[in-house]
């Protein structure tokens, strides 16, 4: 659908209205200046086809549109739009959806920074491209996912197995050249042990030549002493003192003896008993009479307390019968009980009668009646004589109404006569107040009445509380009751007094019965009331009487038998104790003093046996001290005859006592030297040589030859503790396994490592296929509209970009920079790339929403004015593209007139139509100077003609290949100096370098562009630079350089200018600083900073430590990366050497 | 007692290993059994050790000169061996160029340590046309740990290692018995006595009813080892077994699945007196879905198809720039920090297809697998 004319009649901020007649049916270039309405014009066409756009309540627009072959005109007034067919035979056509015409309309602003629009599109590309699987999701869980310490623990583990297998193996290797030198060590080590034994012997000759020179010595010094000490022992004194003290210790023992001997004999007369014929066993049965005593006089407390308490028993059983403790006994006789059952009778007969009258009198009132009956009979009248009273008549309704009219009237008359006549009259109120009294008083009956009740008042009774004829007629009935009651009360309050007489004159007669009673116990000699309780009490009293007087009788016979038997045994012991001076003083000596006087008796029997036993005790002392004496002066004696002298030479014993120590040290000595020599001789075994020199006493000789011997001898222990250390290695090396072990060790690490690198090449296979198959699909499957965006985005930008959605987060556009890979998002796009990216995507979407709806022509408001001239032509150029596709309408809006120019180009066949629209609106126009129109024109590369390949380099400048750049920034030149022509083809069109130039072999223009054999020729090329590039760079590491060292963070301020200056002088070679580093050529450089420095050139690819390829190597490599594209393998292999001399041959500093 | 060198791993080993075979080639020589040997690249220093500490013990061809000595039988029959040994552990000459003893009429056995038909190798390369060339009537060469396919009248060809030391040296390793008759007929025949083997299993997981029986198919698989290996002389005392899952089989990601949870390599177990353990298994097995017709949509999944296709077809250029670029990335991760360590040689194509499509059909299984669990 496109616009035919457009009448803006009223527009807010339009003012005059104006109108486009004969809009171009393709492109139109509408210039004017700033606010000369072009946006106006947008606004209005959008106005005309959608209702929702706001247009102003005042706006008028009309429209004339052009759907195929049908005309339809629209209206829009105010908030109005009205469309209709000019033929009426076409359906309106329908607009794409609203919120979609942005995507037609593309303005500066909007491509400048990107609005919600971009978003929505980028959102719905991706959700197209998901195509139901998650590939990301694969490819970030294992076996494809790979930690970034994926192997590092490895590695570490590997690297010390080959530390310690490196350790192991040197040991080893060093134990060889001690195994070797073991014999030597043997030998050096036996000469020194026999120094060492030989030494030994000497110092063993010399120990003899001492110990025999010490036993002459010995020998001598004994020689010297007097004869005979020999017989000594030396302790004859200290024998001697100690014998004199035992004899003196013997006689006075014998002396203490006789004196205690002495004294016992006189302790013996004192008892009084030395000729008495005592012993122990009579005073035994002593003890036991004593003992009986004791229990007959216990016996005798016993039975008297028995006596007492049955005599006690006994007076408690005649009282119980009535009769005296002290007096008779009871007279139990028939006679007397019949006498005493006579009075009894008389007695309970009196006793039942009172009985009766108290029971009778307990019955009756003790009081008169109150109140009197009397008062209650006068009150009783009065109020019959109250009732009695004649009545008055009654008043009635008509009575009252009569007399209160009449009252009413006299009172008037009175009224009216004092206040119309004279105030006289008034006096007449007095005779009317009377006369209204006399008519309301009562009559006789009401005196009558007040009679009777002051009657009543008078009786003191209680009065009813009013006089009303119901009222007095229940107090009458209320009287009447209490009347009865009360003279009821009177008539028992007079039988009581006649019944309390009665009982008195019996309480007199049943007194002179008791009286008698009493004379009668007096004669039986017991209580004849008892008599008159029942006949069990009286059995058990007289059973209880006669029980006392057995029991008391029983008592007396046993204390009296009990009383002669302790008076027998008393005086038969007074007598023994009499016998024997222990005689007591009373006459009837208790148990206690007979005990004590007998406990007397036995103590003096004991000292006398006491006394007996001392003697004999001491005789004997005597007897022994005596012996003693005489043995002691015997050995005395046998001393002085041991020595050789007699008991009277004790000086001269003292004498020869005092040399005896020197005599027994000089002979111990003596003997310890001889013992000493013996031990020597032995030590030193058979030895002629020696013997001899000691029996010479050639000490000096044995001296220097033993010194001279342990000086040999000094290097044995280190010989030995050096063959010790050794064979243990070596003990230890054969057996220890040691190495084996380390090897296994090393084994197993590097088998876990190259699992590890095997599961990381795994990963690597699987991410790298996946990752291919996810590009593969997002290109085989992309939406149209990214297709089509990415086609129109890498034709705007010459193919140094392509466009790419980037799903990693929100989805968004991004452009990939094609000569080194780089992905950009769109803030780090230039604004005129960043334009042609969004115009790109636009116009794609655009396409996209008008599906099956009314193709909408483009608007670009002055889009493009910060394109360059380059893209600006290649942007309309696209867009120019898109009008002959499908003949779609285009508005350009600009306010720089040249722009016109560059739409109208090398495109003749597509007409542009140019609406000035300074003109239509007759104001300024925009166009002012002819310089303002010219065209920019497209770069020009030289024809390659005769020109050398390395001259047309030189003019198209072709760069130097940095060996550490991407390799898609090196240059098509090197990979097409055979052939320029396509060179200049492809830089023409911006493919310059390999970045660009994989990006254009992977677009729908390159398959028009190149021939097939230009696309292989081109895709193995790029293949086999790829190679080059990778097999050059194995082993030689990124240079390092200042800035690198900063970066790694292992260099401090106080070492970066050194290790700096050292990167510089060996070139920047990693290895090589590392080796400087080491050999010290920067001083203070720590050892453990180095190797993290290293760790960290391997990690970022500084430190290659694998070797580096040769030529024929890299040239292989670079065969073999192109090898499947030639049927000629020799063909392909000259093609690799080629390829590999133009890329090696411009290498700064050569091959 | 012939030994053909490499009979001690290390060059440096005098304590461990030496002590262990100086304790052998005492044993047999106390037991009456001559010993020589030749010194390979690895024992280039042990041997002549040995030789010097055990004067019975001949090391032929010591300094790099051919020697040659006599060995009489019980029956009074002399035989000639003729032997070289590595002078030092690289040799790049080929030994065959110099001097041979001279040799008569007797029965003269070669004895060499060396590299066959490998030009420039480091380790004494010699040509299959010097050995035929020479005038021995049997060639025992050492160096090669896979035993040759040795065979009379002229036996020729690498002896193998006693036992295999890694476990892709699968198959029958052990000494071998020459015996020369009295008329100078000679009669080989190896004795595989090793008593660790490492052995390939092929399991097929096709027309598995439910994915645990694979362990069946395991079971049988060591079965059928342990049968081929009654009929040989002697029983090793273990086999480590290699196992390689191959067919079609619907369960391919439950069978990695089972086979990770419970791995059979945790458990190892007897025939009769035979250690049988499971050193390394391998899923193999391709998805029973068609492949090619899943190939023929435009999804991830027949995008995957397709690669996989792709790297079945051994002259298919885009096979070959498959395994191109998958090599250059797969080459970063050898050389990476962690791999470069272990100096290992860049994977060749067929090593790189084996990862691509291991991993291809992996990624299959997981993509399948999102899609069943999106239905």
């Amino acid at each position: 659908m496109r616009l035919c004319s457009l009448h803006i009649h009223r527009l807010p901020g339009i003012h005059p209205g104006f109108g486009l007649e004969d809009i171009g049916s393709r492109i139109n270039i509408i210039t004017g200046p700033n606010a000369s309405g072009k946006s106006s014009i947008l606004r209005a066409f959008k106005a005309l086809l959608y209702k929702e756009e706001p247009a102003g309540i005042t706006a008028h627009l009309e429209g004339v549109f052009q759907d195929g072959k049908n005309k339809f005109k629209a209206f829009r007034i105010g908030p109005n739009l009205h469309w209709e067919s000019q033929d009426s035979r076409g359906e309106l056509p329908e607009p794409p959806d609203y919120r979609f015409f942005s995507c037609f309309v593309i303005t500066v602003d909007e491509l400048l920074s990107p609005v919600g629009t971009d978003a929505e599109i980028a959102e719905r590309i991706h959700r197209e491209l998901a195509g139901g699987y998650n590939l990301r999701k694969v490819l970030e869980s294992p076996p494809f996912f790979l930690k970034k310490t994926h192997g590092q623990e490895e590695y570490k583990r590997l690297t010390d197995a080959q530390k310690d297998l490196r350790k192991k193996s040197q040991e080893h290797r060093g134990l060889q050249s001690e195994e070797a030198e073991l014999e030597r060590l043997r030998t050096n080590k036996e000469e020194a042990e026999s120094a060492a034994l030989e030494a030994n012997a000497y110092r063993r000759a010399l120990d003899l030549l001492g110990a025999r020179r010490n036993r002459l010595a010995k020998e001598k010094a004994l020689e010297e002493f007097h004869e005979g000490i020999e017989r000594l022992k030396g302790d004859e004194m200290e024998v001697l003192h100690q014998l004199r003290e035992q004899r003196e210790r013997a006689r006075t023992n014998y002396d203490t003896a006789q004196s205690n001997r002495d004294k016992a004999q006189e302790e013996l007369r004192e008892t009084g008993l030395s000729e008495t014929c005592l012993d122990e066993a009579v005073f035994g049965d002593r003890r036991r009479q004593i003992q009986r005593l004791q229990e007959c006089e216990s016996s005798v407390e016993k039975h008297e307390t028995a006596l007492r308490n049955a005599k006690a028993n006994l007076a408690r059983a005649v009282e119980g019968l009535g009769g005296e403790r002290a007096g008779n006994e009871p007279k139990l006789t028939p006679d007397t009980l019949e006498r005493v059952e006579g009075e009894l009778e008389k007695k309970r007969k009196l006793e039942a009668q009172a009985r009766q009258l108290d029971e009778e009198l307990s019955r009756l009132p003790e009081s008169p009646p109150e109140p009197d009956p009397q008062k209650l009979r006068s009150a009783r009248e009065a109020l019959i004589e109250w009732l009695s009273a004649p009545k008055a008549p009654g008043w009635t309704l008509s009575r009252i109404g009569a007399l209160v009219v009449l009252v009413l009237c006299a009172a008037l008359a009175v009224g009216a006569a004092a206040m119309s006549l004279h105030l006289g009259f008034a006096i007449l109120i007095l005779p009317l107040g009377a006369a209204v009294f006399l008519l309301f008083r009562g009559g006789k009956g009401k005196v009558q009445q007040w009679a009777a009740r002051e009657r009543f008042q008078r009786t003191g009774l209680p009065e009813s509380e009013e006089w009303k004829a119901s009222s007095v007629q229940n107090a009458l009935n209320t009287l009447d009751r209490k009347l009865v009651a009360a003279e009821h009360t009177d008539t028992l309050f007079s039988r009581r007094k006649e019944v309390h007489q009665k009982r008195e004159g019996i309480r007199d007669e049943l007194s002179s019965v008791l009286d008698s009673l009493k004379t009668l116990a007096g004669q039986v000699g017991f209580d004849p009331t008892t008599l008159d309780a029942s006949f069990e009490r009286w059995i058990r009293l007289v059973q209880s009487y006669d029980q006392s007087k057995e029991e008391f009788d029983s008592a007396q016979a046993a204390y009296t038998n009990a009383f002669h038997q302790a008076r027998e045994l008393r005086e038969e012991i007074k007598a023994f104790l009499k016998q024997h001076g222990e005689s007591p003083t009373e006459e009837a000596p208790s148990v206690n003093i007979l005990s004590d006087r007998l406990e007397l008796l036995a103590k003096r029997f004991n000292q006398r046996s006491k006394a007996l036993r001392e003697i004999n005790d001491k005789n004997r002392e005597i007897q022994e001290s005596d012996k003693q004496i005489q043995e002691i002066d015997a050995k005395v004696e046998e001393v002085f005859n041991k020595a050789g002298l007699g008991v009277e030479d004790e000086n001269i014993l003292q004498q020869r006592i005092a040399h005896l120590p020197q005599w027994n040290s000089a002979r111990e000595g003596l003997q310890e030297a001889r013992g000493a020599e013996i031990q020597r001789e032995q030590d030193l075994g058979e030895r002629p040589d020696l013997e001899e020199l000691i029996e010479t006493d050639d000490e000096a000789t044995l001296q220097k030859t033993r010194e001279e011997l342990e000086e040999k001898a000094k290097s044995r222990d280190q010989l030995a503790h050096r063959i010790a250390q050794i064979e243990t290695r070596l003990e230890r090396a054969r057996y220890g396994r040691e190495l084996e072990e380390a090897r296994a060790k090393h084994q197993a690490a590097e088998d876990s490592l190259r699992e590890r690198l095997d599961e990381a090449l795994f990963a690597k296979a699987g991410s790298f296929l996946l990752e291919q198959v996810e590009a593969e699909h997002v290109s085989s499957s992309r939406p149209e509209i990214l297709r089509r965006a990415q086609e129109w985005f890498r034709s705007f930008t010459r193919h140094q970009f392509e466009l790419e959605l980037d799903t990693d987060r929100e989805p968004q556009f991004t452009a990939r920079e094609t000569n080194n890979n780089e992905r950009r998002s769109l803030m780090e796009l230039s604004s005129g790339t960043r334009m042609q990216l969004l115009l790109a995507v636009r116009i794609a979407f655009a396409l996209e929403a008008e599906k099956g709806k009314a193709t909408l022509p483009v608007f670009l408001d002055e889009a493009l004015t910060a394109s360059d001239p380059d893209r600006f032509r290649a942007v309309v150029d696209s867009l120019r593209m898109l009008t002959e596709e499908d003949g779609r309408q285009m508005f350009y809006l600009t306010a720089q007139p040249d722009e016109a120019q560059l739409w109208e180009g090398e495109f003749p066949s597509v007409s542009v139509h140019r609406i000035d629209l300074g003109q239509v609106r007759s104001t300024i126009r925009a166009v002012t100077e002819p310089v303002n129109l010219t065209m920019p024109h497209p770069p020009m590369l030289p024809e390659p003609g005769d020109l050398s390949p390395e001259d047309y380099a030189v003019r198209i400048g072709v760069s130097y290949i940095d060996l550490w750049s991407d390799v898609r920034d090196i240059h098509l030149f090197y990979l097409l100096r055979d052939d320029l022509n396509l060179l200049k083809r492809l830089v023409e069109i911006g493919v310059d370098r390999i970045g660009p130039l994989l990006s254009f072999l992977n677009s729908e223009t390159s398959k028009e562009f190149l021939s097939v054999g230009e696309r292989r020729c081109l895709t193995l090329r790029e293949s086999a630079a790829e190679s080059w590039l990778e097999g050059l760079r194995q082993g030689l590491g990124r240079p390092v350089d200042r800035t690198v060292l900063e970066d790694s963070g292992m260099v401090s301020p106080t070492f970066i200018d050194r290790v700096a200056e050292q990167a510089t002088l060996v070139k920047g070679d990693a290895k090589e600083l590392l080796q400087g580093l080491e050999r010290g050529d920067v001083k203070g450089f720590r050892s453990d900073k180095r190797e993290q420095l290293r760790e960290w050139f391997r990690e970022q690819g500084y430190l290659d430590e694998r070797d580096a390829l040769s030529a024929p190597e890299v040239q292989q490599r670079m065969f073999a990366a192109i090898a499947a594209y030639f049927e000629n393998r020799e063909f392909a292999f000259k093609t690799a050497q080629f390829l590999f001399r133009s890329l090696t041959s411009v290498l700064p500093g050569g091959a | 007692m012939l030994l053909a060198g490499d009979v001690v791993e290390q060059s440096d080993d005098f304590y461990e290993a030496y002590r262990d075979l100086r304790k052998g080639i005492e044993e047999l020589i106390g037991a009456g059994v001559s010993v020589c040997g030749v010194a390979g690249n690895h024992d280039s220093e042990v041997l002549p050790y040995l030789a010097r500490a055990v004067p019975d013990f001949h090391l032929l061809g010591a300094g790099g000169k051919w020697e040659s000595m006599f060995l009489k039988g019980h029956d009074g029959m002399e035989v000639q061996i003729i032997g070289w040994s590595f002078p030092e552990r690289v040799v790049t000459s080929n030994p065959l160029t110099r001097e041979l003893p001279s040799m008569g009429s007797w029965v003269t056995l070669g004895l060499l340590h060396c590299d066959r038909d490998i030009p420039g190798s480091r380790y004494a390369p010699v040509s299959s046309r010097d050995l035929e060339r020479a005038p021995v009537d049997a060639w025992l060469l050492g160096h090669i740990h896979k035993p040759d396919s040795i065979y009379s009248p002229r036996p020729a060809g690498f002896l193998g290692s006693i036992l295999g030391l890694d476990p892709s040296e699968t198959g029958p390793h052990g000494p071998w018995l020459l015996e020369i008759s009295l008329n100078g007929e000679l009669d080989i025949k190896h004795l595989p006595l090793s008593p660790l083997r490492w052995e390939e299993i092929h399991v097929s997981v096709e027309d598995l009813e439910m994915p645990e029986d694979v362990h069946i198919r395991l079971t049988r698989g060591m079965d059928s080892v342990y049968q081929d290996l009654l009929s040989e002389p002697a029983l090793p005392l273990a086999v480590g077994c290699r196992i390689r899952l191959q067919g079609r089989t619907p369960f391919r990601a439950e069978l990695g699945r089972l086979l990770s949870s419970d791995d059979p390599r945790k458990a190892p177990h007897y025939r009769d007196e035979t250690l049988f353990f499971v050193h390394d298994w391998q899923l193999e097995a391709l998805p029973s879905i068609d492949l090619e017709e899943l190939a023929r949509g435009d999804d991830p999944a027949s995008l995957l198809a397709k690669k996989i296709l792709v790297l079945q077809e051994p002259s298919s250029p885009e096979r070959s720039r498959l395994i191109k670029e998958a090599r250059q990335q797969m080459l970063q991760m050898v050389s990476s920090r962690n791999f470069a360590l272990l100096g290992a040689e860049p994977p060749d194509d067929e090593k790189v297809a084996e990862y691509l499509t291991a991993s291809a059909l992996r990624a299959l299984d997981d993509i399948l697998a999102q899609k069943r669990g999106s239905q």
